[in-house]
């Protein structure tokens, strides 16, 4: 990536964003944009498809495990 | 027909070898120096870092304090390597303003590893590029290389690799078990390569150097003139670029601005937030590391190493 920070832009860019493929793309696609960052052969999808498996991690944990809080009602 | 200056520096102390052409690159972005290429041989081996690497993680420093090696963290991506005097570094630093330099990073490698192409090639190897930024021979990596931006100076460096330790390049590196050590030397005899492998012997590093100045005048329609680093220069690499890569702050640099990076795969740090740990395989591995509350990302860093042969 060049430059080299700018992958800092990104996760500036992506923090407290719901994990959710198509508007994480989205707005890595604006972060390259908005600050000339070229990323050959890793488009922004890379990074989305990398960055969503963290969903799967976390819904592998049985709902009792979960370490994070559920909004009351909800499993 | 544009000028730029060659500097050879022959064999330099490892921070010379490694970080000097950032002192040439704030140089040229400040309108003191001209488009520049330089080459130039480690003096003594030391240990090199990517730039997302974190350092406890990646080598084995105990070993390195034992053996002497120096640890730098270089100013681009990718792996840790083990350098000595076995590789000759090119380094082409340029104005965005050269009219014979892309500014496009994969057309940037494209036309500058024709160079490299050139010099294997006329030593009788089979060499091809292969994007993003490799050149083989028989699918085997015979050249690192990578591209970087200071301002407003274009950076490509690489090498063109001698002999290889490959012992020595598994040993420095951090192995959760010590049984892989021997297989990660296996895989990069399987994947890496040398001149002295290929050809059964190391041709002179001055034909080598002739060769690459053979190679950027024609592919790149530049006339090299010989000459020495300015005063601005040696200035800049000693009260700036060297006293940056020498420092903790740089060495640490990951871990101290993402202290979740010292924590491995999934667990949990408070109520509601954990540190999850993911790697994801694409043209290059994607690793992610974030701290996530629900489905959402609370703060996340990433970085991806070079797959030998991926």
């Amino acid at each position: 990536m060049v430059p080299e920070d700018g992958v800092s832009k990104i996760e500036t860019a992506l923090k407290g964003m719901t994990l959710n493929h198509e508007d994480i793309v989205e707005k890595i696609k604006e972060v390259f944009k908005k600050y000339g960052i070229q990323s050959p052969g890793i488009p922004a999808e890379d990074f989305a498809d990398a960055i969503m498996k963290l969903k799967e991690y976390t819904e592998k944990y049985p709902p009792e495990l979960r370490p994070f809080a559920e909004p009351e009602g909800k499993e | 027909m544009e000028n730029w200056r060659l500097i050879d520096l022959g064999m330099a102390e490892p921070y010379v070898a490694q970080c000097f052409y950032e002192a040439v690159a704030l140089a040229i972005d400040r309108g003191l120096s001209p488009n520049t290429i330089i080459l130039v041989q480690p003096a003594s081996p030391y240990v090199c870092l990517g730039y997302h690497q974190i350092l406890e993680k990646e080598v084995d420093v105990e070993f390195c304090k034992k053996q002497g090696l120096p640890i730098i963290r270089r100013s681009q991506g990718g792996g840790t390597v083990y350098l000595n005097n076995d590789q000759v570094f090119y380094q082409v630093v340029a104005s965005e303003d050269s009219k014979v330099i892309p500014h496009r990073v994969d057309e940037l490698f494209e036309k500058l590893l024709q160079v490299t192409v050139y010099v294997y090639r006329k030593l009788g190897l089979e060499a091809e590029f292969k994007p993003l930024n490799d050149v083989v021979v028989n699918n085997r990596k015979i050249s690192g290389n990578g591209a970087g931006r200071i301002g407003k100076a274009i950076i490509l460096v690489g090498n063109i690799i001698l002999d290889l330790d490959y012992d020595l390049m598994a040993r420095v590196l951090k192995i959760p078990d010590e049984k892989f050590r021997d297989k990660m030397a296996k895989s990069m005899r399987e994947w890496v390569t040398s001149l002295k492998r290929e050809l059964g012997y190391i041709p002179s590093v001055d034909e080598i150097k002739k060769l690459l100045v053979e190679g950027y005048e024609k592919i790149l329609g530049i006339k090299l003139i010989p000459s020495s680093p300015s005063e601005d220069e040696l200035h800049i690499f000693e009260n700036e670029v060297k006293p940056k890569h020498m420092s903790y702050e740089w060495l640490h640099m990951p871990e101290l601005t993402h202290r979740e990076l010292t924590i491995d795969r999934a667990v949990k740090i408070a109520d509601g937030v954990k540190v999850i740990e993911v790697v994801h395989k694409a043209k290059k591995l994607i690793k992610v590391t974030a701290e996530v509350i629900g489905d959402k990302i609370f703060g996340y860093y990433d970085y991806w190493r070079l797959l030998y042969g991926s």
